[in-house]
């Protein structure tokens, strides 16, 4: 399923968890909401697995993300199964939540990575050094997500883990967007406080003129 | 990571009405203002207007907050920064593009913090657009957003050929985007990439932007944020400005962008949006961001600039931009004032208008005196003492000191002081001059120099005075370069203008005093090297090498102009090379490499003249000179030649183009009669060697010529010309047979017979021979009555 249409998806379904009026929500519903988290998160593991070690995705190793992620896929829609949660909001508290702890898992299975192929790597012409960097401090940004205020974690995890738009956020929050803008704003805020010390990212190419 | 994250968290709320401490208040405050400018689309400097003793910190806070949202970014690629997720995730990650009605999106071209350029295709008009969509946040309010559609919807009603045209203007899901033309070829930012531009092309293309601004201004448009950048190329090097009006809704991506790079650069900022107020809005902020971008194409780098953000802004607000030829030698004088008059802090010193800038711009392209003067000393006094008021008030009770002890004194200076600008401005006019010399542009250099008054000072005098004569030997030089070009539409042996080209450079560079054969090249080429017509010398001696038929004499030609030239030449050097001389392989490779080297006219001539000699077709390769040098007078003239004898229409083109470039060249006209009676366009023929004759009356080839053309209508007036041909030169035996020819049909035999006689002499072609000797027996044995 592609990204971009999952927002849309949710706000579809949004719409009619609504229209069911408080009765115990569909299963249906419910399953289409998982799958929607679920592919979001293959999407985030992805970004991980290539933005930290692109060079686990290329030969010799061929570390396909698909087969490295499928099993933390298959956790997170048997988690997602079991609970019940009674609203939407609750659900994706829960999705949240647990997207952030498959995603930490993922990062420290990834850290441990490159030490278990130290000795292939002895062969190989030079490292990553500037990629290495990313794991430690994924998991040092789940950390700080981790311990916002509840309010702007909330809003935070919609927005940047689930991949919500913000008018959809202001939706299933019931209030207004500029609400959400400032939630974010002040959760960008706290986490620059906490994460100032944070290794400066990997050089990266150019910005293309911004203003073509 | 501290543990006590979540404390510190929590505190924030409380801080802000409390403030336990002054430390926490202060951070409080800080906070409350980054807070605003997320929340508005105001900048760091509008936001701390009433604390600006919290600019820098509040910078530095957001400095801050886009490091750590660019790492966000990198593993949780979303929203977050003003950016709705659906369009930038879709994108950046999945490649799925916004639907947006009437356009295809087809790709990204560029992306910002602000936003995301497409490049989209409207369905039913079929035409390739950039469609830029901003990307909510800034725009909290529906106010603004309704301010920003309509400041883009007057935007869109500007129309110039230097300014990208909006075509379109909508909303997609709460995001505004506007569509405008599509243009290929990179922003000017890239085509300077820190090299120097030439300082013709750089003023050429200011000129351009500035008729540009001007237009806007006159529709009460101001751009805000003209930069390198913001300037994009045609694939023919038009350049058009970008975001015209719309520049104040992109600024805010400057304060907070990922890389931090961009923070505020204030390179090409005028000092009052430093400040902020109403003047930070005003067109003069425009005006001084065209000389920032001029001084970035002559220095390559722009003229404010620091290791950070403070320093350059510290340096815009308080120093004078260093003159541009402190880095770029080549920069003229004339330019640098106008240059420099834009850079002006206050903005009542700059041009009153953009228009100004292009009509002074333009005067300097047309070598006319500009208007800018250069700040005169005292000027510059006045300026110091604005900044540095304590120190100058003690300066000036001394001065009144000095004044009442000796007013003279003060009198004295402000006269030197005032014939210093007078001697900078003549100086000026005087480098003119000497660059048109150095261009082939000689009418104008006369018209300057000749004029050229030295305002008393002896130095300048001797200059103009050796400037003239320099001129003198150019324009003889260049002369004989023109004049071998001459052609003569019949073959004879005494016919070769490259032998008597030859024997011409030899002369006048041993009268005017540069050298003789006999000479050592390299004393030659000191010689050259410390004059200031030097390239003109060096064109003159690649293309006598080229007429001197002998090996030997040859060489020592080349020799001079290849240690007269700089070493750094290296494909003029391979050319002046004797080995690759007849090679045809390292001849063709010269051409191919010649479109990127900056060679001379003349030597891209001699280089086509060596291809015939080898027998190879030049054609190809003169037209790609002709077409790098389309209002160069020798570039026109010897493709024309080379065309003649195949194509003569086609040679009439470009024939036409020399003369508009050169309207008096006797060999241009000549040769154009030469292709028009090729063509049997004879009364055109004809009123081309009279027009030739004017201009030089001696020359035995345009007499021949035209008497060629008038012997079937006015066979008299032929008789005429063809005597006075021999009269200049006895020497063709080609003109005697025409003579008796002519001589014969009008029954004028005595003087037949002795124009072939003397064209036997002469002759030493068998069949010629045979020809005449039939002729001559009719003659003498007139046929029976």
């Amino acid at each position: 399923m592609a990204e971009g249409h999952t927002t849309i998806a949710v706000q579809n379904y949004l719409g009619e968890l609504a229209g069911i009026e408080g009765s115990a929500p569909a299963a249906s519903i419910i399953r289409a909401l998982i799958d929607s988290s679920v592919t979001r998160l293959h999407l985030l593991c992805k970004t991980l697995l290539v933005r930290s070690y692109p060079r686990l995705t290329r030969p010799p190793f061929n570390l396909q993300s698909e087969e490295m992620l499928s099993s933390v896929v298959d956790r997170l829609l048997r988690a997602m199964e079991k609970v019940r949660p009674a609203t939407v909001r609750q659900f994706f508290a829960l999705a949240n939540q647990h997207m952030r702890w498959e995603l930490n898992d993922l990062a420290r299975r990834l850290d441990g990575q490159p030490s278990a192929m130290e000795f292939q790597e002895a062969f190989m012409p030079s490292a990553d050094t500037s990629a290495s960097q990313l794991t430690p401090n994924a998991l040092r940004m789940l950390k700080a997500i981790e311990s916002l205020p509840e309010e702007e974690g909330e809003v935070f995890s919609l927005v940047r883990i689930q991949g919500m738009a913000q008018t959809e956020v202001a939706d299933l929050l019931g209030t207004s967007t500029k609400a959400i803008q400032r939630r974010l704003n002040r959760a960008l805020m706290i986490l620059a406080r906490n994460l100032s010390d944070l290794n400066p990212p990997p050089p990266s190419s150019p910005q293309p003129a911004e203003d073509a | 990571m501290p543990d006590d994250t979540a404390d510190q968290e929590k505190s924030t709320e409380p801080e802000r009405s409390t403030g336990p401490s002054q430390e926490r208040s202060l951070q409080a405050r800080i906070d409350e203002l980054v807070e605003e400018i997320l929340e508005t689309d105001r900048t760091p400097e509008e936001v701390c207007a009433q604390r600006p003793d919290l600019l820098a910190l509040v910078r530095e806070e957001l400095r801050k907050l886009s490091n750590v949202e660019g790492q966000l970014n990198s593993l949780f690629p979303n929203s977050l920064e003003r950016v709705k997720s659906r369009v930038r995730s879709s994108a950046m990650l999945e490649g799925v593009f916004p639907s947006i009605p009437e356009y295809v999106v087809q790709k990204v071209l560029g992306r910002g913090g602000m936003g995301i350029v497409y490049h989209a295709r409207h369905l039913q008009l079929k035409r390739d657009v950039a469609l830029k969509m901003l990307l909510s946040g800034s725009y909290a309010s529906r106010r603004d957003h309704l301010r920003f559609l309509r400041e883009a919807e007057s935007s869109a009603a500007l129309r110039h050929p230097n300014i990208i045209q909006v075509y379109d203007i909508g909303e997609v899901d709460g995001h505004p985007y506007y569509t405008m033309e599509y243009i290929s070829g990179g922003t000017l930012a890239e085509q300077i990439a820190g090299g120097m531009q030439p300082a013709r092309d750089s003023a050429k293309l200011v000129a351009a932007l500035a008729r540009a601004v001007q237009a806007a201004h006159e529709s009460g448009i101001v751009h805000r944020d003209l930069k390198p950048a913001n300037i994009l190329m045609t694939t023919e090097g038009l350049p058009k400005i970008s975001d015209f009006g719309l520049a104040r809704w992109l600024d805010r991506e400057s304060s907070l962008t990922n890389t931090g790079a961009r923070i505020g650069t204030p390179s090409y900022m005028a000092p009052e949006q430093l400040r902020g107020g109403a003047a930070a809005a005003g067109p003069a902020v425009d005006h001084f961001a065209l000389g920032a971008i001029l001084y970035e194409m002559l220095t390559g780098h722009p003229p404010f600039r620091a290791e950070t953000v403070s320093d350059t802004e510290r340096k815009l607000a308080t120093e004078e931009a260093e003159p541009p030829s402190r880095f770029n030698s080549k920069v003229p004088r004339d330019l640098e004032v106008i240059c420099l008059k834009c850079l002006e802090k206050a903005p009542q010193a700059r041009y009153a208008s953009a228009g100004d800038l292009a009509d002074d711009l333009e005067r300097f392209l047309r070598h006319e005196p500009i208007y800018a003067r250069p700040v005169a000393p005292g000027e510059r006094l006045i300026r110091w003492i604005r900044r540095h008021p304590l120190p100058a008030a003690l300066t000036v009770a001394f001065l009144v000191l000095v004044g009442l002890i000796g007013s003279q004194v003060v009198d004295n200076w402000a006269k030197s002081a005032a014939s210093r600008v007078e001697k900078a401005r003549l100086t000026s006019r005087f480098e003119t001059g000497i660059q048109l010399v150095q261009e082939g542009r000689f009418a104008e250099a006369h018209a300057i120099l000749g004029r050229l008054g030295d305002g008393g000072f002896s130095e300048l005098r001797q200059r103009i005075d050796r400037a003239l004569a320099d001129l003198d030997l150019v324009e003889k030089l260049d002369e004989i370069g023109v004049v071998r070009a001459t052609l003569l539409n019949a073959d004879d042996p005494a016919w070769h203008p490259k032998a008597q080209a030859a024997k011409e450079y030899e002369s006048l560079f041993a009268s005017s005093g540069i050298g003789k054969m006999t000479d050592e090249p390299a004393a030659i080429a000191r010689s050259i090297g410390a004059s200031e017509i030097k390239q003109p010398l060096i064109a003159a001696l690649d293309d006598w090498a080229v007429c001197e038929r002998e090996a030997s004499r040859r060489n020592w030609v080349l020799e001079v102009a290849r240690l007269g030239g700089a070493p750094d030449q290296e494909w003029e050097n391979r050319c002046r090379n004797p080995a690759t001389w007849t090679d045809r392989t390292q001849l063709l490779e010269l051409c191919n490499r010649a479109p990127n080297v900056k060679a001379s006219v003349q030597q891209l001539r001699a280089l086509g003249d060596r291809l015939a000699l080898t027998r190879l077709d030049a054609t190809a390769f003169r037209l790609r000179v002709q077409a790098g040098h389309v209002d160069h007078f020798l570039a026109n003239l010897s493709l024309a030649d080379e065309l003649s004898s195949r194509n003569p229409a086609e040679a009439i083109r470009y024939y036409q183009a020399a003369i508009a470039v050169r309207p008096r060249s006797a060999t241009a006209h000549h040769n154009l009669g030469v292709a028009l009676a090729r063509l049997n366009r004879l009364e055109e023929a004809i009123q081309s060697f009279n027009r030739a004759l004017t201009f030089d009356a001696k020359s035995v080839a345009t007499h021949f010529q035209l008497g060629m053309a008038l012997r079937t209508k006015r066979p008299l007036d032929a008789i005429q010309e063809l005597q006075t041909a021999i009269q200049l030169n006895e020497n063709f035996a080609v003109i005697h047979q025409a003579y008796g020819e002519l001589l014969l049909k009008e029954h004028r035999l005595r003087e037949a017979a002795q124009a072939f006689q003397s064209c036997l002499k002469l002759s030493k072609d068998e069949t010629q021979r045979e020809q005449v000797s039939q002729w001559l027996k009719q003659c003498e044995t007139p046929p029976a009555k």
